[in-house]
């Protein structure tokens, strides 16, 4: 099968079978389920940004909030339907994304996280500040639910888990799309050596300003549906203390550069805490353990651990193979 | 007829003068080999040219058009491309990925220039460039300069630090270039491979450009020999 062929078939074919699992889930896994799918929407996007462009940006949970008090207000003051709202939401988020990018792209390396870093503290502080759009420290309350998917008859837990999974599944695919284009091709030549990236002729603003922007307006859709599955956002859900460094530790641990290991590491740092849940004192500790570990051991993550298992699995195939073969081989 | 016209240019570091005055008219077609001794501002001239870095002062004009000062990306885009002195390939990627980006920069019009140019870069195709041998990545290297499709190659020391079969191979793909209708500058200080290849040469000395003209003419002017060639064959015969 082709490879890109692949790429779009298999996470077609899990995300049927997600969804088909979902009626035989009780609700508490199916909510843990819909914030791994909506954790993994970030992790996915930011991979595009993080894992194949090479510039850190601490500016995403504050991106993620914009998308999320965005969609608070088109559809709980305007009345806008969800559907709508959703898209629209991360429009205004990669408008915001690409104003950040504007400044931060002026600098680079260790210069722009702590530049993204200064503004994912300014937007969190926003939050707090501009109460008439946000709440305030009180949050915003009353946000409507996500509307039932035609033709299921799932109650809201399952409804909200499907959206989730549709919305991660778009993600996916759309950065599959973006990785094998021209431009990210250009994505990975900047986050390898940008001299030889200009040498070659790739226009290195517009390949990372777009990087950028498509991982802001990712965040806003999720930040969008992250709010009308939790009917309410505070600015503790933004800080780069929390949303902004889980980005960044979801598609490490999980394998910078690869999209779908950001995927297993939104899986597993969102069932590892509830899992951990009976033992709450330490369920900080063994996911610091664990970081810990991935660093040490493991800097390309889950996706680098399975995939050198992968590769010693096909050497031993091969080794293990007889040594047979037609005899028309040696007349080619 | 010209594809390439070097006015009057300048380049300083500081005090340094890199590149004094230097005009220089490159025809269509052919291989210049560019020498000199070190410190000469070959490349730099080379930098130049490529966007690199932009001239204190003179002007460039290619394929009839005069251009300020360009960035590389652009230059590119008008139809030069280049290689590095020190290797400069993706070392993270595969040959492959990095033969890709290489194409998709080009527009994708030599995906084939793997097999096309003779670098014999196949049997490395799903190797991680990294863990290449140095002749591989100096191929490498030059491979993705040819895959943008450039109409001018800016070769800065193609053969350093190869073994004689490598140069051998550099010297054929060099070629291969130019008969295919490239124009190539050579920047070396092997000059016996140089005087093989090249149909013109340009000699530089502490920025200004010494001597223009065929290898044979260069190889008797006594001015050459005085400021390098005299100690250039003196090494290669170490």
């Amino acid at each position: 099968m082709h490879s890109r062929t692949r790429c779009y078939l298999i996470p077609t074919a899990l995300l049927a079978a997600a969804c088909a699992a979902t009626p035989f889930l009780n609700d508490y896994v199916r909510y843990v389920a819909t914030l791994a799918a909506i954790w993994a929407v970030l992790a996915v996007s930011f991979d595009v940004l993080l894992g194949y462009t090479g510039y850190l940006s601490l500016a995403h949970g504050a991106l993620f909030g914009v998308g999320a008090y965005a969609g608070g207000l088109l559809t709980s003051r305007a009345g806008w339907n969800f559907w709508l709202a959703l898209p629209v939401c991360g429009l205004i988020a990669m408008v915001a994304g690409i104003i950040v990018a504007l400044l931060a792209f002026r600098t680079k390396g260790l210069y722009f996280a702590v530049l993204t870093l200064g503004i994912g503290l300014i937007g969190h502080q926003m939050f707090f500040v501009a109460e008439d759009w946000t709440g305030g420290v009180v949050g915003f309350v009353g946000i409507p639910s996500p509307p039932a998917l035609p033709l299921l008859t799932l109650d809201p837990a399952g409804n909200n888990l499907i959206i989730s999974l549709l919305l991660l599944w778009v993600t996916y695919l759309a950065a599959g799309v973006f990785v094998h284009s021209p431009l990210g091709a250009a994505s990975l030549a900047i986050r390898e050596d940008v001299v030889l990236a200009q040498a070659l002729g790739i226009r290195i603003a517009a390949a990372r300003m777009t990087a950028f922007a498509f991982s802001a307006f990712f965040a806003g859709t999720a930040g969008a549906l992250f709010a009308a599955i939790s009917n309410f956002v505070a600015p503790e859900s933004f800080a780069v203390m929390t949303t902004g460094f889980q980005m960044v530790v979801l598609v490490v641990v999980g394998g910078m550069g690869t999209l779908w290991g950001p995927i297993l590491g939104a899986i597993l740092l969102t069932t590892l805490p509830e899992t951990l849940r009976v033992a709450s004192n330490y369920s900080l500790l063994a996911y610091g353990v664990l970081l810990l570990g991935f660093m040490l051991f493991a800097p390309s993550g889950i996706a680098g651990l399975l995939k050198k298992a992968w590769r010693a699995r096909q050497t031993r195939a091969a080794v293990a193979a007889p040594v047979a073969r037609p005899a028309t081989e040696g007349v080619r | 007829m010209s594809l390439m016209s070097i006015r009057h240019l300048s380049r300083s570091f500081g005090g340094v003068h890199a590149l004094r005055d230097v005009s220089l008219e490159v025809p269509e077609g052919i291989v210049l080999g560019l020498i000199g001794p070190n410190g000469a501002g070959k490349t730099t001239l080379i930098n130049v040219i490529s966007g690199l870095i932009p001239p204190s002062a003179g002007s460039l004009s290619f394929n009839g058009r005069d251009h300020g000062p360009w960035p590389m990306a652009r230059a590119v885009g008008y139809g030069i491309a280049r290689t590095f002195q020190q290797t400069r390939v993706f070392m993270g990627l595969t040959v492959r990925e990095n033969l890709r980006i290489a194409a998709e920069a080009g527009h994708g019009l030599r995906r084939d220039v793997a097999v096309d140019s003779g670098l014999d870069l196949e049997p490395f195709y799903d190797r991680v460039a990294g863990e290449l041998p140095y002749g591989v990545l100096r191929r490498l290297g030059m491979a993705l300069a040819l895959a943008v499709g450039p109409r001018m190659l800016l070769l800065d020391e193609p053969a350093v630090g190869l073994t004689s079969d490598e140069i051998a191979g550099m010297g054929r793909a060099i070629r291969r270039a130019n008969e295919s209708g490239l124009t190539i500058i050579l920047v070396e200080h092997n000059v016996r491979f140089l005087m093989e290849i090249a149909q013109h040469v340009a000699v530089m000395d502490r920025g200004q450009l010494l001597f223009q003209g065929t290898p044979a003419e260069c190889q008797g002017n006594q001015a050459v020999i005085d400021v390098y060639l005299g100690k250039g064959q003196a090494d290669a015969e170490h």
